[in-house]
């Protein structure tokens, strides 16, 4: 992957899912930078269109959110998965594991 | 979209500066932390929060996704497209206004349509569960529709097990009560199941049970409110009240709402038992309705089928009386309100939708002539990022605005003409249920109709119009699309089709006027308001015999003629504009070949001097006409012109004869007068009318007119007073002014004509919006043409010119196609059009008639095509062209 690939179309639902799943309630710049961190600046994020994702899951109910107070002491939404969430985020790595193993066996099947 | 998603978006929808607020404050908050760690990186506190937006990416376009992931998928969207939508519709005026104007009439002439259909024969009767009541009658061997006798109803519900049969029979009765004027009212007698299968119910008491309805048993009556209110004085004492009905006493068992009692409007009902003159023992005595309810648990068409096969089996079983007679048993809806698929309720349904799709095609001409206008707009939008799919929606929503305005507008249109319609209708001619209001059903086809229409006019100008090709379109500046061949020719039928159909339209009805404004010498006379009539019927136990009956006639006179106020007075056998039967005439000389058709009146002395009018020749008949050795008529002038062209009519003898012509008549009568010519029939021609004696033969049923100085309410009076004096269980009913009666017994073809007229009308105002939509396509077709000619020297004149010879051949084609069209109708209609040619020169291919119309097309034209035409004025050759 090239070092400064866009996050690819559809996958950032499920990294937030998963970020989620993995810190517990946590605030939308928290999610961004666990991203980033995880990415190892292998990944160009605007990190701003975090908050429609967030939106599009809540509406979905998967993630809920409350009001908090951050590390420093200030107001921020924290963000935390669902029950409805968890399965989805179990459908979904399965999916994408099964996409993943497709793709590569193709790949490698290239001369 | 799952309904969870949409429900948190509808919410988030409602709270959208809340959710605003929320964002914002979240996004500073990510900043602020973002610019903190820069700085901890070492970053000045500038280059930290520039670094900071960087990552964070726009807020504005967040905010914007934001918002889009909130809002309803495309409603914002929507909203953008009515709104510009709007903005564009108001720029172009004529265009907009003419559309919805054509929109108005296509869509309010279906839907007023619509609404008289639903009430004729779409809207079920107000009857609880109404598909389960069926209607049985009995069809002869010549296919004459009857009821059924007493024997076949009761054999049939002893035999039947799945249906509830009721049966019942309507008439006339005369409520007569002590010191009370007597009353003519409809009265049904009706077997006891029959109330619970027509779902008549009482307001108060009950309905008859099956002891009431054993013959002889004591009568009982359930009775209208609004008898209660008018006849009885609100009387709480009504339920047990004895009331006097046709002589007999009956107690009142129970009160009906004001609008109940159906098939029949009735406003007395009785038991079927206490029938006095029930035929209880004639097969053949035919008088009875039978209906039934399919009991729970059966299918209707099995229980239909059953009564049908009983029907079958009573035909073997008594073959004298019922072999060839079949039994008819439908839904009663279907035979109360007839079906949609009879014919012409077809024909009125496919007039309904025509006009829709004539308005429809005019407006979708409207919009492809627009669209060639537009061209450069589309193109300017395409090639900023819209979308061909974005850009049809776009047009179609501007189709939709327009079809809402004319939808609305049309629900107007309908409304007000259906009133109209309803008030050509004279009172009491359509029962209560027949209501032309806009039902759930009415607004639902209005919704339907207006829906389809939009994709009907605007889907095809939408698409041609976003076909344009960007780059062309910019580069050249004038409209890259021009018409096909193919839609060049079509538009042109279509135009020339519509000029046609409104020259057929428009020559009918100058043809239909000319005709109803045919007056006869006598109409002004039967417009009187000083002339009261009134119906009296004279029972057969009261009055068995012409004797009695001439004794009652000469007694009503003497009460009458001395009273103030009274002029003439005259008893009749049928008012004028009324139908009577006609007879067959030949004279003793035999000057006519073939016998002659009449219709026949038969009248005291003084009717033509109570109507105001005299006989041309000879006299009116005198008190001892009609006596043995007296027997005398007068024809009238339309008679006398057919038997004694050239010869004396008075002193002539004609006689009445039966079927066969050769037959000699009974006896001789001597012509005494010759009476002017007075409507016996609804049609505008004069008619042969042979005025017979009324003492000669004097009618059971029979109309009183007097001529008084008084007002109407004190003519109405004396008429009251009078008949009580000479016999108080007689009623007098269809009390009215003899131009009331007139104009009631004409509804049916005043009616007709209004809406032939108005029909004729907006078919000439669609053709001529129609032309309108063509030549403004057409300038704009030829925009570039004309900028051309003009840019090598053609003056404004010639340009109008050559534009002006394009409508001139539409409409040179259009008078040629409806002048063809209507010499064909008339030769392919000559007997119906012959017959109602009877007024001198009136025909359908009339060439003043047909001049007038190609004039007033012409004029239309010169209208339609003004805007179009100063639209080209206004085209300047130096900017068009510099565009190119």
């Amino acid at each position: 992957m090239p070092p400064d690939a866009d996050v690819p179309y559809g996958t950032l639902d499920l990294m937030v899912l998963k970020t989620l799943a993995a810190l517990g309630p946590v605030h939308g710049y928290g999610i961004a930078r666990r991203i980033e961190q995880v990415a190892e600046g292998m990944l160009r994020l605007n990190q701003g269109t975090i908050y429609p994702a967030l939106l599009r899951l809540e509406q979905k109910k998967w993630i809920s959110s409350d009001w908090g107070v951050s590390e420093n002491n200030r107001r921020a939404r924290f963000y935390s998965i669902t029950a409805l969430g968890r399965k989805q985020l179990a459908a979904e790595e399965r999916t994408w594991a099964r996409t993943v193993s497709i793709v590569n066996r193709l790949l490698e099947n290239e001369p | 979209v799952t309904p969870r998603v949409l429900i948190s978006r509808v919410a988030d929808l409602l709270r959208g500066s809340a959710r605003d607020r929320r964002l914002d404050e979240e996004m500073r908050l990510h900043r602020e932390m973002l610019t903190e760690e820069f700085e901890r990186r070492g970053l000045s506190p500038a280059d930290a929060a520039a670094a900071a937006r960087r990552e964070f990416g726009g807020v504005v376009q967040v905010r914007m996704l934001h918002r889009e992931q909130r809002g309803l998928a495309g409603i914002d969207a929507l909203g953008q497209d009515v709104r510009f939508a709007f903005r564009v519709l108001s720029r172009d005026r004529a265009f907009s206004l003419t559309a919805i104007l054509v929109l108005m009439l296509g869509i309010g002439v279906n839907n007023m349509l619509f609404t008289i259909l639903n009430a004729h024969t779409l809207r079920g009767l107000p009857v609880p569960d109404v598909d389960r009541v069926l209607h049985a009658s009995t069809r002869d061997k010549a296919n004459v529709v009857g009821g059924l006798s007493w024997s076949e109803f009761e054999e049939m519900r002893e035999g039947v097990s799945a249906v509830t049969l009721g049966a019942f029979t309507s008439g006339a009765a005369s409520l007569g009560d002590p010191r009370r004027a007597p009353e003519r009212v409809s009265r049904t007698f009706a077997t006891s199941e029959t109330f619970a299968i027509l779902g008549v119910r009482p307001v108060l008491g009950r309905v008859p049970t099956a002891k009431d309805d054993e013959p002889g048993a004591p009568p009982v009556v359930l009775v209208s409110e609004r008898l209660w209110e008018t006849r009885y004085g609100w009387d709480p004492g009504i339920l047990g009240r004895q009331v006097l009905i046709d002589g007999v006493l009956a107690t009142v068992i129970g009160l009906l709402a004001r609008e109940s009692g159906f098939p029949t409007t009735a406003e007395v009902w009785q038991p079927l038992g206490s029938m006095r003159d029930l035929p209880r023992t004639s097969r053949t005595a035919r008088i009875l309705e039978v209906v039934g309810r399919v009991n729970r648990g059966t299918d209707v068409r099995t229980a239909a089928a059953e009564l049908e096969a009983m029907g079958a089996r009573l035909a073997t079983a008594h073959p004298d009386s019922n072999a060839g007679v079949r039994l008819a048993v439908v839904p009663i809806n279907e035979r109360v309100r007839g079906r949609i698929t009879e014919p012409a309720w077809l024909a009125f349904l496919t007039v309904s939708f025509l006009v829709v799709l004539i308005s429809c095609a005019n407006v979708g001409s409207l919009l492809m002539g627009r669209g060639l206008q537009r061209s450069r707009e589309m193109a300017m939008r395409m090639s900023l990022g819209g979308t061909r799919s974005r850009i049809v929606r776009q047009l179609l929503t501007e189709s939709l605005v327009l079809a809402v305005a004319g939808a609305l507008l049309g629900l107007a249109f309908a409304v007000a003409g259906v009133r109209l319609f309803r008030a050509s209708i004279p009172e009491n001619v359509l029962p209560y249920w027949n209501d032309y209001v806009a039902d759930a059903r009415v607004v639902s086809a209005l919704v339907a109709v207006s829906a389809v229409a939009t994709l009907v006019f605007g889907l095809v100008p939408a698409w041609y119009t976003s076909r344009a090709d960007p780059t062309d379109t910019l580069k050249q500046g004038g409209p890259t699309l021009t018409l096909s061949r193919g839609t060049t020719r079509w538009t042109t039928t279509f135009i020339v089709a519509q000029l046609a159909m409104s020259f057929v339209m428009l020559s009918n009805a100058a043809l239909g006027l000319r005709t109803s404004a045919v007056t006869l010498p006598s109409d002004a006379a039967l417009s009187s308001e000083q002339i009261m009539t009134a119906s009296v019927t004279l029972r057969a136990n009261s009055y068995p015999d012409a004797e009695a009956r001439n004794a009652f006639y000469a007694g009503l006179r003497r009460e009458i003629v001395d009273r103030t106020g009274v002029q003439a007075f005259a008893v009749v056998s049928t008012l004028p504009a009324r139908i009577t039967r006609q007879l067959r005439l030949r004279d003793a000389a035999g000057a006519a070949a073939e016998p002659i058709a009449a219709r026949h009146v038969l009248v005291e002395p003084d009717y033509f001097k109570t109507l105001g009018l005299a006989p041309t020749r000879g006299r009116e008949f005198e008190p001892r006409d009609g006596e043995e050795g007296q027997r005398t008529v007068l024809l009238n002038e339309r008679l006398v012109e057919l038997l004694f062209a050239d010869t004396e009519p008075i002193g002539q003898r004609i006689g009445i004869v039966g079927a066969s012509a050769s037959a000699e008549p009974e006896e001789w009568l001597t012509v005494i007068g010759v009476a002017p010519v007075i409507r016996q029939h609804p049609s505008p021609e004069p008619e042969p009318v042979i005025y017979l004696p009324l003492r000669s033969n004097p009618p059971s049923t029979a109309s009183l007119i007097v001529r008084t100085l008084l007002p109407p309410e004190k003519s109405v009076a004396l008429l009251r007073d009078a008949a009580l004096a000479r016999d108080a269980t007689v009623p007098l009913y269809n009390v009215a002014t003899l131009r009331q009666a007139v104009e009631d017994a004409q509804w049916n073809g005043r009616v007709s004509r209004r809406l032939l007229l108005a029909l004729t009308l907006i078919a000439a105002s669609l053709a001529a919006a129609g032309l309108y939509a063509v030549m403004a396509r057409m300038v704009g077709s030829r925009r570039r043409e004309i900028c051309i000619r003009t840019a090598v020297g053609a003056s404004r004149g010639q340009i109008r010119r050559m534009l002006l010879m394009q409508a001139v051949r539409y409409l040179a084609m259009g008078t040629a196609a409806g002048i063809a069209c209507v010499v064909v109708w008339e030769l392919a209609f000559s007997p119906s059009a012959r017959s109602l040619a009877t007024v001198p020169g009136a025909h359908l291919a009339d060439p003043v008639v047909l001049l007038a119309i190609a004039g007033a097309l012409a004029a239309t034209l010169v209208l339609a095509s003004a805007g179009p035409v100063r639209k080209a004025d206004s085209i300047s050759p130096a900017a068009t062209l510099r565009q190119d």
